[in-house]
């Protein structure tokens, strides 16, 4: 009963009355439906009949004026009323509806009272379309309406009660067995002692493989039942795999602990051996183990420098000059001297790249290596860290060497005083008595230069003048000097 | 779908059937809503006085928006008129049933139309071409391009 024009549908109304010609649509004979009219030739036409036509030829259907959709107008509110209120009967007649009412007021009526339109069904979960007329029939019928389980008063759809009648724990179910009937939620109950229900052998787990109803294994089985005869054996091994188990699972967890306590200690273990370095002793050999070559450097000094040869006092120290040699690994056992082991020798900073330092110690006491001895300048012979004792051992003779240089060096500067101080004194000797030479010098130079006067004056007959020597520096300081200027008797002529 | 046209074309079957038919005009057969049989003759003094026609009238679904398709029925029954713009097969070349044609026209508009074309003519006779168009003519007379080009008639 419904076209689609272009843009609207289009309601075959039935119009109950016989409408005034002047309200009907020419193109489609019915009465118009949302009439407009045309500006140019007020000719009215119902929208969508007029738009169709326009699509074929764009010219008013009536005179052949050409039209288009920007030509029209709405109709008059006075026929569109007119048209809205005529009397029309419900599109459900054929189905049975006998209500008219006016035009506009039928949507509503359709919608909302029209006992023979479709509507769905308000249960939740059913799309089933009922006239209003059924709906509450239907709804009485519907099979998603929610009704109440007679037994366990649960809410459950009707469509579903069947199902729900099959597990409702209120409802009585059938022992399978004794046949008898029995509240489903009472059925486990039941089982439990119902005498025709199968089950298996008390000793199905020791491994009986009889099945059968209860009051069977009672009287008969167990009677001739294997299992049955040597159920105290199962009973003491049970109880001893249990408490195996259990010991066993104790055991687990210890040693997990445990476990987790040893990693831990060996990542202690490593951290200790690592910080001590060339002093990890393993239980057998001394040496370390790690391809590394033993760090140890004599450093030569420079003290048999040339500015102490005479002196030396440095002879206080004895010079140890080892035998230069980077030890190698295994070096540590090959040396048996006490002196060296004594001597501890500067321990070089670093165990990986400065074992490249190698420097050679010369044998002999008051050998000096001049070239070598220009890259190391500090420090006295000392041995390498003896790596075949214990830490604490080097330690100790670290200390000893430490003391034994404190000691040196308290020598050292006293030897340095003493020899400045010698120095210094045998200096001002020196200078003394140059300081009386040259006085002496410049008195004779001086009583020659008076004599040269004396005569050259002496020429020009002048009385000679006393030259009296200024005491000056000539007498300056020569207190100590043995020589006395011979010219102080020489100036009184 | 197209119940605009089965709703004009019920209306229009009302029409037919009653007193306002036009006269001369008789709805021959009418048994859906897709093709049409009316009989039409020509009142007064005409050249087709006495004659009797049929017209086979198909519609679409866009009807009357778009035009019906309309000829002369030629059988052992009835037989095309003779006239200038008839064609033997029952073509007919007339403006409003193809350009000329409205949504306001309906079948009995048209053959009153149609009357009138008949009873206006002058001189009995085919239109120019009539064996070349009869035999490449196509069954839908609306998948003929007819050109309108003589006004007298």
């Amino acid at each position: 009963m419904y076209a689609r024009s272009s843009e609207k549908l289009m309601v075959n109304y039935n119009y109950v009355e016989t409408v005034n010609s002047n309200l009907v649509c020419c193109i489609c004979r019915a009465p118009f439906v949302d009439p407009i009219i045309t500006a140019t030739c007020a000719h009215t036409f119902c929208r969508p009949c007029i738009l169709q036509a326009l699509d074929i030829s764009p010219s008013c259907p009536v005179d052949r004026s050409p039209l288009c959709i920007a030509d029209f107008r709405p109709e008059s509110l006075l026929l569109r009323n007119m048209l809205d209120e005529l009397i029309v009967e419900c599109t459900h007649r054929p189905a049975g509806c006998t209500h008219s009412c006016q035009r506009q007021l039928l949507a509503a009526h359709l919608r909302d009272e029209c006992p023979y339109a479709q509507v769905a069904c308000a249960k939740e979960g059913c799309a089933q379309r009922v006239l209003r007329k059924d709906l509450g029939a239907h709804a009485e019928d519907c099979v998603h309406r929610i009704t109440t389980c007679c037994a366990c008063g649960t809410a459950v759809k009707a469509m579903d009660v069947e199902a729900h009648s099959a597990e409702c724990i209120a409802q009585d179910t059938e022992c399978e067995f004794c046949l008898d009937t029995v509240p489903r939620a009472d059925l486990a109950e039941h089982n439990l002692c119902c005498p025709l229900f199968v089950v298996p052998c008390t000793h199905a787990s020791h491994g009986c493989p009889w099945e059968g109803p209860r009051s069977v294994l009672d009287t008969s089985h167990i009677a001739q039942c294997a299992y049955e005869a040597i159920k105290g054996f199962f009973a003491i091994h049970e109880a001893q795999v249990s408490a195996l188990q259990g010991e066993n699972s104790s055991l687990r967890s210890r040693v997990q602990e445990l476990d987790t306590a040893v990693q831990s200690m060996k990542r202690d273990l490593e951290t200790a051996k690592r910080a001590l370095g060339p002093w990890w002793r393993d239980g057998s050999s001394p040496q370390r183990s790690d391809g590394h070559s033993l760090p140890a450097i004599t450093r030569r000094q420079s003290q048999d420098q040339i500015v102490w040869r005479e002196v030396n006092p440095a002879s206080n120290m004895r010079m140890y000059a080892i035998d230069g040699v980077v030890p190698r690994p295994d070096s540590d056992t090959l040396r048996p001297h006490a002196e060296r082991d004594f001597l501890a020798q500067y321990f070089p900073p670093a165990h990986d790249g400065d074992a490249g330092y190698t420097v050679f110690g010369v044998a002999g006491a008051g050998h000096t290596n001049a070239g070598e001895s220009s890259a190391m300048l500090s420090g006295s012979n000392v041995a390498p860290i003896d790596l075949s004792t214990t830490l604490e051992g080097a330690l100790a003779s670290l200390r000893s060497s430490v003391v034994t240089l404190s000691a040196s060096l308290d020598s050292l500067g006293r030897r340095q005083d003493i020899a400045v101080t010698a120095e210094s004194l045998r200096i001002t000797e020196e200078v003394g008595a140059l300081r009386g030479v040259i006085h002496g010098l410049r008195m004779q130079v001086h009583s020659i230069m008076m004599e040269r006067n004396r005569q050259m004056t002496g020429r020009s007959g002048e009385g000679g003048q006393e030259w009296v020597p200024s005491s000056g520096p000539f007498f300056h300081g020569s207190q100590h000097s043995a020589i006395m200027p011979p010219t102080t008797s020489t100036t009184k002529l | 779908m197209g119940s605009i046209s089965a709703r004009r074309l019920a209306k229009e079957y009302k029409e037919l059937n009653s007193d306002e038919c036009p006269v001369g005009i008789k709805l021959l057969q009418a048994d859906d809503f897709e093709t049409w049989i009316i009989a039409i003759e020509v009142l007064g003094e005409t050249l087709y006085k006495d004659e009797k026609f049929a017209l086979k009238f198909r519609f679409d679904p866009q009807y009357p928006i778009s035009s019906p398709a309309v000829q002369f029925v030629v059988d052992e029954k009835y037989q095309a008129p003779l006239h200038p713009h008839v064609y033997s097969n029952g073509h007919i070349c007339a403006s409003i049933l193809g350009e000329g044609w409205s949504p306001v026209l309906s079948v009995p508009a048209v053959c009153v139309t149609l009357q009138s074309m008949l009873a206006s003519c002058k001189k009995k006779e085919r239109p120019e071409g009539n064996d070349r168009y009869v035999r490449f003519a196509p069954d839908n007379p609306k998948k003929t391009k007819f050109m309108y080009d003589d006004d007298t008639v």
